[in-house]
């Protein structure tokens, strides 16, 4: 018992390895939210006019809306109008790295993922985003020549307004629920991804997220069209500075994937989870939905979830073309006084759609951990399928796991199934690995590793590194 | 109190009459915490309040399909009630068991429990003094609301085995309360058919348990209009079990609500729970599995299993399982399906000469055979085999 205190203390008591802030000199809009912001930043980025008419309709929209209460987490309410929704660094558009404020590149070699490297070693083109606003676009040219677009969302929207107004909102309208209004009122920037027709995207896509000035909301803004015929593999990865306030994430993703097209999004999302007395951390409240839009098509979600405070995400799959497939795979690791509330749905719509659900939670210290799922089968959707199945890992006796599985089914020829298990790592599994001269310590890791490897497994090469790298430092030697 | 439910509370509020105490502290629970509306997510598949509001008529009273052949013909003790109120002249009551109307007693917070707390006549209580064979109760429900309560105390090592059957007369609704406490080493066993014809039901079963007491509830539902069934256990003690086993074999319009919890709240108890559904034509089933595992808890088991199969593209399953754990060591699991007949199954039977509708009654009678194997009380397992068999053939 003692030696598991010790371990259990030694654990955590692990500062945020990621925790420090640089000194950007941000161009800030005044805390508060009205009209008057939303026409501040709609100005800022030189929009046209129906993208302004479309954020004061969200933000109509939001003022009419509240706040939902229905997920299984606690926080103290936000005041939104102490948020500042506008905040860039001075210098935010470069040619070529040379250009990068040499201080933003320290930062980003602090995090082991200096754009150099990536572009020398990885082929892995980096749209950096710091602050809200596109700094350094790699291998934009490469893209361009296949026709791909990837840039900041901005930029889309100066150069292919066309593109981002027939999608924008298609997958999440701005009145969808009460983050997704806020944030459609008040994105910042973000990134967009356009592949055409028949094109095979060549490298994974991928872009940092920090957050850097401090009471600033992070609005992100995501969206994804594949065409026709079309594969893309997307990554996004986060890591925040240490913050004592809580700070507001209200990000949307939106998926739109045509007829036999495949999209794959990968996340390690490791942002500051707050100190071991739960001060502090980031508010992750995340919209995130993809639309199988053709036949054939296919949405695959991959996260692995290790920061945060609190965590209220739901990468959800519309099975809308015939024969289409939407797949979530899922790693959440909370400790301290970390809360998540993750999961997925699954709306199967059209004919012949398959789903499949990996959920592995793993809870430790005074953590909460949840998985709410729905899955749902319409009316027409013939030879529907899914497999559910939602593991929950517990370390020490003050945490906890939830799950809430919703299924609705309303056709006879619909197979569904969900499972789920709830345990903790058996003293035999800890004692086998001891014999063959493995110690404690390992034997978790290994364990843990092991326990979550289905969903690591899925993640692109160049992510699976740093997402088994984040959950051995945050969960090595916990509890035997 | 929330405006929209106000129509169904006033229309009770004019035949509300405070006797005790307890009636009218649960009456201001109830104003307070008003009835389930839409936005109440234990309620969300049921609309029980909107449709009571429409179809609650208080004045109806009605012929009742209850007769001497609806008993069952063997030993044990056979208690009537109708309307909640305990009908000596028609029950057989053998020696051991004692049967006494009560004033009620304060019973469980949710808003339908509270409604049975204020408007049941009386509070039946059943215990025994020795082993009793088992016990039958038959609910004669003919008027436009009832609320029958009853209460059922097992004490120290006792063992009792309850049927129970309802007659509801058409349009009524029947708001039940039926509780359990079982003392260290009880085994009390309950099952319930229901067979409803176009009538609202609301059933409540809450138990209670000490040291080392098994309780098993055993529910099979037919048909009804509207059947929610709330089923609490809480395992208030170490080494206790709870089983809850069910069977839903639905069709025409019938919507079944079972809404189950199971609480661990001490360490080193076991719990099981089998729920297995068969939906045809346009009926709606709805079946939350709530395990709640405490902090103190450790060392709990605790299962759950949830089948469907669907006959019809009418039908409608709405399932949600969930698990809320607190404690580390523990062995918790819960699995649900659903799906139709397997084509392959079918195929081999009739391959062999069996009818295609022989051959489907087949394999549904087999798929629902596991819900009434735990059946302890034989002449109960014969009736529901025969119910199953009419109703798949």
């Amino acid at each position: 018992m003692s030696a598991d205190e010790e371990i259990l203390e030694q654990f955590t008591s692990k500062e945020y390895e990621h925790g420090w802030s640089v000194d950007l000199d941000a161009d800030e809009a005044p805390p508060g939210l009205n009209e008057d912001i939303i026409r501040f930043i709609s100005a800022k980025k030189n929009e046209p006019d129906w993208l302004l008419e479309w954020r004061l309709e969200a933000f109509r929209k939001w003022k009419s809306m509240t706040e939902p209460k229905w997920s299984n987490v606690k926080y103290p309410s936000i005041d939104y109008q102490s948020i500042k929704y506008y905040s860039a660094p001075k210098q935010n558009k470069a040619q070529s790295l040379d250009d990068v404020d040499p201080e933003l590149l320290r930062t980003f070699e602090r995090l082991g993922i200096s754009l150099q490297e990536q572009k020398r070693l990885t082929g892995v083109a980096v749209d950096a985003v710091i602050d809200s606003v596109s700094v350094a676009t790699t291998f934009k040219e490469k893209l361009s020549e296949l026709g791909v677009i990837f840039c900041s969302f901005s930029e889309a929207v100066q150069e292919h307004p066309e593109l981002v107004k027939k999608y924008l909102g298609s997958v999440v309208p701005v009145g969808d629920n009460y983050f997704a209004a806020l944030n459609s009122a008040v994105f910042s920037d973000g990134s967009f991804c356009y592949i055409p027709k028949g094109v095979r995207c060549p490298m994974e896509l991928s872009t940092y997220f920090r957050i850097n000035a401090a009471n600033t909301g992070q609005f992100e803004r995501t969206l994804i069209v594949a065409d026709e015929d079309s594969y893309v593999s997307y990554l996004e990865g986060c890591t925040a500075p240490m913050r004592d306030e809580n700070q507001l994430h209200a990000a949307v993703v939106e998926i739109y994937a045509a007829k036999n097209s495949e999209v794959k999004y990968s996340t390690v999302q490791n942002w500051y989870p707050g100190d071991k007395e739960g001060k502090g951390g980031i508010y992750n409240f995340v919209t995130k939905r993809g639309i199988c839009a053709g036949d054939h098509s296919k949405i695959s979600w991959t996260q692995v979830e290790t920061g945060s405070a609190v965590t209220w995400k739901y990468p959800s799959c519309i099975l809308k073309g015939d024969h289409s497939v939407g797949e979530f795979y899922s790693v959440a690791v909370t400790n301290n006084y970390q809360q998540a509330d993750t999961g997925t749905k699954m709306i199967h719509i059209g004919k012949n759609t398959k789903s499949r659900i990996v959920s592995k939670g793993i809870s430790a210290g005074n953590s909460q951990n949840s998985y709410r799922g729905q899955v749902q089968v319409m009316k027409r959707a013939d030879g529907a399928r899914n497999f559910s199945q939602c593991d929950s890992l517990l370390m020490g006796d003050k945490c906890g796991a939830h799950t809430f599985p919703y299924i609705d089914i309303n056709n006879k020829s619909a197979q569904v199934e969900h499972e789920a298990t709830t345990s903790k790592i058996g003293e035999d599994q800890i004692f086998y690995c001891q014999q063959r001269g493995i110690d404690e310590e390992s034997a978790v890791a290994l364990i843990v590793n092991g326990f979550a490897k289905e969903v690591m497994n899925k993640l692109p090469m160049e992510f699976a590194v740093e997402a088994q790298k984040l959950l051995a430092l945050t969960l090595e030697g916990s509890v035997g | 109190m929330i405006k929209e439910q106000s129509i169904l509370l006033d229309k009770l509020k004019e035949v509300f009459d405070p006797q005790s105490g307890i009636r009218q502290e649960a009456w201001k629970m109830l104003l307070d915490i008003g009835l389930p509306t839409k936005k109440s997510e234990a309620y969300k598949y049921t609309q029980i309040t909107n449709i009571l509001e429409k179809k609650l008529n208080l004045g109806l009273s009605e012929e009742n399909a209850f007769n001497k052949t609806s008993q069952y013909e063997t030993a044990g003790s056979h208690l009537v009630i109708r309307n909640g109120v305990v009908s000596k002249e028609d029950s057989k009551i053998e020696d051991g068991v004692v049967i006494e109307s009560k004033e009620v007693t304060e019973g469980k917070h949710d808003p339908f429990s509270l409604l049975n707390t204020v408007f049941s006549p009386e509070e039946i209580s059943i215990r025994v003094e020795k082993p009793s064979s088992p016990i039958f109760i038959y609910h004669i429900n003919s008027i436009g609301f009832s609320n029958p309560r009853i209460r059922v105390s097992a004490g120290k090592n006792q063992e009792i085995d309850l049927v129970e059957k309802s007659f509801n007369s058409e349009g009524t609704f029947t708001n039940s309360y039926t509780s359990f406490d079982l003392d260290v080493n009880a085994k009390v066993s309950y099952s319930k058919i229901q067979t409803y014809d176009d009538c609202f039901v609301h059933e409540t079963i809450f138990a209670q348990q000490k040291r080392d007491s098994r309780f098993t509830s055993n529910i099979f539902t037919f048909s009804g209009t509207l059947v929610r069934n709330n089923i609490t256990i809480n395992l208030d003690d170490e080494n206790c079990e709870g089983h809850m086993n069910g069977l839903y074999l639905l069709d025409s319009k019938s919507h079944v609500d079972n809404n189950t919890s199971v609480d661990h709240i001490k360490p080193n108890s076991y719990s099981n729970e089998l729920y297995k559904g068969i939906l045809d034509e346009k009926s709606t089933g709805v079946f939350n599995g709530k395990i709640y595992v405490r902090p103190d808890a450790q060392k709990t088991n605790a299962f759950q299993s949830n089948n469907n199969i669907l006959l019809s593209d009418d039908a409608t399953i709405h399932t949600k399982p969930q698990l809320e754990i607190w404690a580390d060591d523990v062995k918790c699991s819960h699995g649900c399906t659903s799906g139709q007949l397997d084509e392959d199954a079918i195929f081999y039977l009739r391959s062999r000469g069996i009818s295609e509708k022989n051959a489907k009654a087949m394999i549904l009678t087999a798929f629902a055979s596991e819900a009434i194997s735990q059946v302890p009380v034989q002449e109960l397992k014969d009736e529901l085999e025969s119910l199953i068999t009419q109703k798949l053939l």
